[in-house]
């Protein structure tokens, strides 16, 4: 019997050796993320996980620029990249990209050696090692020579510059075995006293030294494979930043900070490697000294140009493509494949449904004239448009028709509105929640189609490509039985709202404080669906966030505070949690009515369970005390109906 | 391969009893250690050896653990446990031991933390009978500790019993869930090479024990591993038939969609035997390391989703063969009724797992 994998599930053959596999799926257009200055000054990547470092990183070692330059004519937008951020020239790699994994060992130190001074001497000293044997490997790589051979390395020290020379001999010397020797019996040293089962006697901790000489010693010399200099320049690729302790990544920062270093270094970490004061306030390092690039927001900003919507699309499109092609064997492509015929979500009850809606409005213009051109206006857009576009038409004019009856001030003599009223009172956000309104008052489909799909990956690659999976698998199930894999709007809209559903429940188990982020969670949600339901629909398309005054915001970053708001330490940490794992953005600084806001905006994968638009704007505020509350008051009963929404469209 | 444990002891319920008696007749000293927490099974061991007519030294080594936030259910069943250990404490004529939990930067480091200090403190005896009670522990405590005693065993210093005890209960282990999938990680003293330089290198094959609710950290640790094989151990057979099938089911997306498993990477090991799981992860590792050994170092990586009752044959498994053993921290646990858990307890099952000492001599 024949299998049928989801390319989009599938994580293992990238995540091994097959480096085709990753090379092939990578979306370049993410690449015109990167700042302008990448090689003098250190760049800091930050990301929520599944953000994308990783793979970022990943495409600068030299394993994957080697691959890339080999094919070049299999990866020619790639290479057109590369060559233009300065990675690859037409003779091969331009950098020596080492990447040098920090989730290994390091915070154990502390637990080992102790805190302070002599636990940093010895990361630093475990640390070098790795960096050195790293980079001797990486250098053989360059070189396409056995990876054994280190005895051709040779580490030449430029204009005999002295502290380069003395760090060398401190290293073992200039031939790359001995070197290696050192390192790899120092990493030895250090992983026999981490280990031990047994108690480690008085004199026996692993030793240290002050600094990271490796970055001193590799920026002062170049490096030799079979007496020919390799001319690269080393790129050290530093990856789960978040990983090590406070003082390590500060001492660790400092020390890639700094300006005199002539080789290119990139850290990357995930939020949670801020204190959580800092996730919520962020701003914890930022300077002249380094580049900053926090993927979601730099994603959502559209930096320089980049529609990363469309970057989402170009990696759904490089997953899917090999697999459609081989499982349907005709010339699919996975993004049409989402779309859909508006007319189509509405039929057969089409007529039914327009009827209905439309009446209503009648209803509540009654004989008043005032509305008379605005329904005969709709009526006659109507009778020429598909029955989908007309139901949202009568009911966006449901929506100003109970704004306008809303007006505080009347006037003494009605007079008709005109239909250009109308256009003036409406917008694209009323529009989406006449949508909104009308799907969900009628059992209809709304969330799908493949802006919704690329929308609903929230800036973030891993939750783009784990929803795509979903229908993906749909489009399997249809190949399998020998159907045209397109999926039809109710399809979509089912598996997403599964998925948004999935996202929901698996909080708890997944993000730390799981419990109180998901009752945070609950708490906005509830009031945007109080908020984005009322029959004026007042922040159309509807409410998806919350927000604090910064002034209270900076209260919540206060310890002393804390301690006296019930619920304030719980607050604290749910929302940095919900931060860090990308549930919630927060924007800080957002003026409105004179006053300075930080904006909570949930995840958008989020919103489809719980019926709330895609569109972003609409938040409310709550007090700092009100926002505690939603986590100490266990009597609170949050909408039991909100909880037990239905996934299903009506029949 | 002669494995240490091929003929083994192994008891449960009343028979537990019967070993203790065995293990230290008249009045050779006796240590149990155990770890004080909100688990409802922590205490059901000690209850019973307490109960025992003893006349020799008894030391109770009560491992605290970090209680989390002062709140909710799981703080209500701490309470409750502590209650009832100051009862036995005041009532048995033992001398009790309590051992604060360590500050630790990385979690996965508690337990080495803990073993060494015990063997500072000689609060593990070299000699009488060690009861290590795992019911109320996790993994990356009691293996360190138990690791640790099998290290002095091999190195000669200790000389006595050795016997795990945990009360198995799957109704309780289904209602308390662990709160966030963060830090995966080797677990302290099973790091076995696992994260030097060159293991890089090497071809990694993970063999995770598989239970229930386990997706989120069956998925953190595949993203630390990234391992090139992976062969998921399940339970079969098992008290109920279908057990394995449902596990499959419940985590396919993740084992054949996401991990590529293929089909007859499984393995099968008895639900309630640890030593069949112990055999059947050194057999694994013995296959792949034979047969991978022209392509370079081959390294099984070991971990547990499953029952206590079988993280002991992981345990004795990774001990043996070298295996690195990994693990994830959460953050807390979520329960959704304390009530509910603690009137699960008709359905606690004490076993024990003989690991040193006269049976073996």
């Amino acid at each position: 019997m024949r299998t049928y994998q989801n390319p989009f599930r599938a994580r293992a053959s990238e995540h091994q050796r097959d480096l085709g596999t990753f090379l092939r799926n990578f979306g370049d257009g993410v690449l015109d993320l990167l700042p302008e200055s990448l090689w003098d000054r250190p760049l800091v990547l930050r990301s929520a996980p599944g953000g994308g470092k990783t793979s970022l990183l990943r495409l600068f070692t030299i394993e994957s620029l080697s691959t890339i330059h080999e094919r070049r004519e299999s990866f020619e937008t790639l290479v057109d990249r590369l060559t233009r951020l300065g990675a690859l020239t037409t003779s091969g790699p331009a950098v020596l990209g080492v990447m040098l994994n920090l989730d290994r060992d390091y915070r154990a130190l502390r637990d080992v050696v102790g805190p302070g001074e002599a636990s940093l001497k010895v990361f630093f000293r475990l640390l070098d090692a790795r960096i050195t044997m790293a980079l001797l490997r990486s250098a053989l790589v360059a070189s396409n020579v056995d990876p054994q051979r280190l005895d051709l390395v040779q580490i030449r020290v430029r204009d005999n510059l002295l502290r380069a020379s003395e760090l060398l001999e401190r290293f073992g010397g200039a031939r790359g075995d001995a070197v290696f020797i050192w390192a790899r019996q120092t990493e030895g040293e250090v992983l026999d006293q981490l280990d031990s089962l047994l108690p480690i006697g008085l004199n026996g901790g692993p030793r240290g030294h002050s600094d990271l000489y490796s970055l001193h010693l590799f920026s002062d010399a170049e490096v030799l494979v079979d007496g020919r200099p390799l001319g690269l320049r080393p790129l050290l690729l530093f990856d789960n930043g978040h990983d090590l302790t406070r003082s390590q990544r500060d001492a660790l920062l400092e020390r890639l900070f700094l300006r005199d270093l002539n080789l290119s270094r990139w850290y990357a970490e995930r939020f949670e490697a801020l204190s959580t004061g800092e996730v919520i306030g962020r701003g914890s390092i930022e300077g002249r000294d380094h580049e900053l690039l926090e993927l979601e927001s730099a994603a959502r900003r559209g930096r320089r140009g980049v529609n990363f919507d469309k970057v989402l699309k170009q990696v759904a499109e490089l997953r899917a493509q090999r697999a459609l092609e081989r499982y349907a064997e005709v010339d699919y492509s996975f993004i049409e494949l989402l779309e859909y015929e508006q007319d189509r979500v509405i039929a057969p009850r089409g007529r039914e449904v327009g009827r209905t809606v439309r009446e209503r409005v009648e209803a509540l213009a009654g004989n008043d004239e005032r509305y008379r051109e605005w329904i005969r206006a709709v009526d006659e857009a109507a009778s020429e448009s598909g029955e989908y576009s007309a139901g949202v038409a009568w009911r966006e004019l449901e929506i100003l028709i109970a704004r306008d009856q809303a007006r505080p001030i009347r006037e003494l003599f009605p007079m008709p509105l005109a239909p250009e009223d109308a256009e003036r009172a409406s917008g694209a956000g009323v529009r989406e929640a006449a949508a909104l309104f009308f799907a969900r008052e009628n059992g209809l489909a709304y969330y799908s189609g493949p802006d919704t799909v690329a929308k609903l990956g929230f800036h973030n690659i891993e939750q783009f490509l784990t929803l795509s999976g979903d229908l993906f698998q749909e489009m399997l199930a249809e190949l399998i039985l020998n159907r045209s894999p397109r999926l039809t709007a109710e399809r979509q809209h089912s598996v997403i709202r599964r998925a948004s559903d999935h996202l929901w429940r698996t909080i708890p188990r997944r993000l730390p404080y799981g419990q109180d982020v998901q009752r945070l969670l609950l708490n906005i949600v509830w009031i945007a669906r109080q908020e984005t339901y009322r029959p004026t629909a007042p922040y159309a398309p509807g409410v998806t966030g919350s927000a604090l005054l910064m002034h209270e915001r900076n209260q919540l970053l206060e310890p002393s505070f804390r301690e006296l708001l019930p619920g304030g330490e719980r607050l604290y940490r749910a929302l940095g949690s919900a931060i860090a794992y990308n549930m919630v953005t927060a924007e800080l600084n957002r003026p409105v009515k004179n006053q300075l806001f930080m904006v909570i905006y949930l995840n958008r994968l989020l919103l489809p369970r719980f019926d709330l638009p895609l569109g972003y704007g609409g938040f409310r505020e709550r007090r700092l005390g009100v926002m505690a509350g939603w986590l100490t008051d266990v009597s609170r009963q949050v909408s039991p109906e909100i909880e037990e929404l239905s996934l299903e469209l009506r029949p | 391969m002669t494995l240490h444990w091929k003929d083994y002891v192994l008891a449960y319920d009343e028979d537990v009893i019967t070993h203790w008696h065995q293990a230290c007749p008249d009045d050779r000293p006796a240590t149990f250690v155990l770890g004080a927490g909100f688990d409802p099974r922590a205490l059901v061991g000690l209850t019973k050896f307490l109960n025992l007519p003893k006349p020799g030294r008894l030391t109770i080594v009560v491992l605290e653990l970090p209680e989390g936030p002062h709140r909710g259910e799981a703080h209500e069943l701490a309470k409750i446990n502590r209650g009832v250990l100051q009862n036995l404490e005041r009532g048995s004529g033992a001398t009790f031991r309590h051992v604060p939990f360590p500050d630790v930067a990385d979690r996965l480091h508690a337990g080495l933390a803990i073993s060494r200090q015990l063997h500072r403190e000689t609060l593990i005896p070299h000699d009488g009978l060690v009861v290590v009670d795992i019911s109320a522990l996790p993994s990356s405590i009691f293996f360190p500790i138990i690791g640790s005693v099998l290290a002095q065993a091999d190195e000669g210093p200790f000389a006595g019993d050795l016997q795990v005890l945990v009360c198995e209960n799957p109704e309780i282990d289904r209602l308390i869930l662990d709160e966030g999938s963060a830090d995966p990680g080797p677990i302290a003293g099973f790091n076995k090479g696992l994260t030097q330089e060159a293991s890089t290198a090497a071809i990694k094959v993970w063999a995770p024990i598989i239970g229930e609710n386990q997706g989120p950290a069956l998925d953190a640790l595949f993203g630390y591993l990234t391992p090139d094989e992976i062969c998921p151990v399940l339970p079969f057979p098992a008290r109920n038939p279908r057990r394995a099938d449902d596990l499959v089911m419940e985590h396919r997306d993740l084992l054949l969609g996401r991990m590529e498993v293929e089909p007859g990477n499984f393995i099968y090991a008895h639900e309630t035997n640890p030593f069949d799981v112990y055999r059947r992860l050194a057999d694994l590792s013995d296959r792949y390391r034979t047969a991978l050994a022209p392509l370079g170092d081959a390294m099984v990586v070991v971990s547990v989703h499953a029952s206590k009752l079988l993280s002991i044959g992981v345990l004795l498994a990774a001990w043996e063969c070298n295996l690195p053993v990994v693990s994830v921290s959460p953050s807390g646990y979520v329960i959704e009724n304390a009530g509910a858990l603690l009137g699960e307890s008709e359905h606690n099952r004490l076993a024990s797992a003989w690991l040193l000492g006269e049976p073996y001599r």
